[in-house]
């Protein structure tokens, strides 16, 4: 265990609970646990949001799925709301589960309370339109789509993938990355970091035994491919008839110029995403721990600014290895050597 | 009357996907033609006021729609979700897309 945050005795859903169902004193016993955390970060009382009522305590996730019916209005009628048995619909469960899931892996690991850390409730529409053959945050819940059956299968199998959707909330709420050009495949990397990390993080994976790739189970088996991203060995995810081959580059010196896919954000995150790769890796060990919290606190970094490229990226986040685990670090060392191996910073830096 | 759909943005980069989808009615049976026609001229594609532009966001999917007929040539550029009228056109559109890329 190479966390730095002090860990309590009791483990957090423990805490949680008692948190929700303790006596009073308890309950402000195991809320300070709770919040307890190394990165000089304080417990914020939740603002009051207008129209969602009570702030969500925290710890504790808030969550509600709508269905859309197959048409594309949203947010669709409740189908399922915190605490409530299972819906019996693989949709609206799958979203529950991944959106509970989602809460509670940037609780534990980043004591992160919800996408804006204040606690926002969780939202998300399932069933959205007719073979909807996509997923999205639209800036205040997420909305997935059935797949058309043919190439993708519904959105919510996998957990990497409405982890990567969420964390483009949590990516709005700490920065303001253009989502174009380098900005927009750093936004879009890290989203794969964070759903992959989710995945490793439920799995309880070390980074030597992940697979490395987003959105494996999306693709139907008439699909000649293994995923949609692999973080690993960018570019090798799928080669198909259809889909065409995985056009993402694993090194900076082919980087990919285009006016498609916002300049091409889902191609060029396999730059920034090989590199996290790299550096979690060598680190060994459990990747949200050591590579994650880097990459977490770089995205927190006030220093991130809307047009951040590659570069200022990678320096960023050998600052904040370096800050979080000392200047000449092993951590900061492993991170300089990723970039470089990926083409992102010179052997200078 | 020519149409061309360019469908970008969503989950993934995919490049056998991002073609853009190019239809002639006039290479069409007479039936589909009319109700390609009938398709265009419910979404208003012509009338309508020039929608804002969607704002860039994550994972977002965006259709370039142009149509060209004698009466003019007009693009819209839209995002998720669209109206029904709208989506009925792009539908078609993408329908047909599938149809046609099929090995």
């Amino acid at each position: 265990m190479t966390s730095h945050r002090p860990r309590s005795f009791l483990p957090p859903h423990l805490l949680r609970s008692i948190a929700e169902n303790g006596t009073p004193e308890q309950r402000s016993r195991a809320l300070r646990a709770l919040s307890v955390d190394g990165t000089l970060r304080f417990t914020r009382a939740a603002p009051q949001r207008a129209g969602v009522g009570l702030p969500t305590p925290e710890g504790q996730e808030r969550r509600s799925i709508h269905t859309a019916h197959n048409t594309e209005s949203l947010p669709g009628t409740l189908a399922r709301s915190e605490g409530q048995a299972a819906a019996g619909d693989d949709a609206v469960d799958e979203a529950y589960d991944g959106l509970g899931a989602t809460y509670d892996f940037y609780w534990e690991v980043f004591t992160r309370h919800s996408i804006d850390d204040e606690g926002l409730p969780l939202r998300a529409t399932v069933h959205f339109g007719q073979g909807y053959d996509n997923a999205f945050w639209n800036g205040e819940q997420m909305v997935f789509g059935d797949g058309d059956g043919e190439l993708f299968r519904r959105f919510t199998v996998c957990l990497d993938v409405i982890g990567h959707e969420l964390t483009h909330g949590v990516t709005a709420d700490e920065t303001k990355l253009q989502y174009w050009m380098q900005a927009g495949a750093l936004d879009e990397s890290i989203s794969d970091v964070f759903g992959s990390l989710l995945k490793q993080w439920g799995l309880r994976q070390t980074a030597a035994q992940a697979d490395w790739l987003i959105g494996a189970g999306l693709f139907t088996g008439r699909v000649k491919g293994r995923a949609v991203r692999s973080m690993q060995a960018p570019g090798t995810a799928y080669d198909d008839p259809v889909l065409g081959q995985d056009p993402q580059p694993a090194h900076f010196g082919h980087y990919v110029h285009t006016m498609e896919d916002n300049g091409g954000v889902h191609i060029n995150s396999g730059i920034p995403n090989r590199a996290f790769y790299l550096a979690a890796a060598a680190l060994g060990g459990h990747a949200w721990e050591r590579a994650g919290r880097i990459w977490y606190e770089t995205l927190r970094d006030p220093h991130l600014r809307a047009s951040t490229g590659f570069r200022s990226f990678a320096k960023l986040t050998a600052a904040n290895a370096s800050r979080l685990y000392g200047p000449n670090s092993d951590e900061e060392r492993i991170v300089r050597d990723a970039w470089q191996q990926v083409g992102v910073l010179g052997v200078r830096g | 009357m020519r149409l061309e759909l360019r469908t970008e943005g969503g989950f993934g980069f995919f490049p056998g996907l991002a073609a853009p989808f190019v239809l002639d009615t006039d290479r069409l049976p007479e039936e589909e033609a009319q109700r390609l026609a009938e398709l265009v001229r419910q979404a208003r594609v012509f009338e309508r006021e020039t929608p804002p532009p969607p704002e860039r966001r994550g994972d977002a999917r965006l259709y370039r729609l142009t149509v060209e007929s004698p009466a003019g040539r007009r693009t819209l550029v839209l995002s998720d979700p669209l109206e029904p009228e709208l989506r009925a056109l792009v539908d078609f559109l993408r329908a047909r897309q599938r149809r046609a890329r099929r090995p």
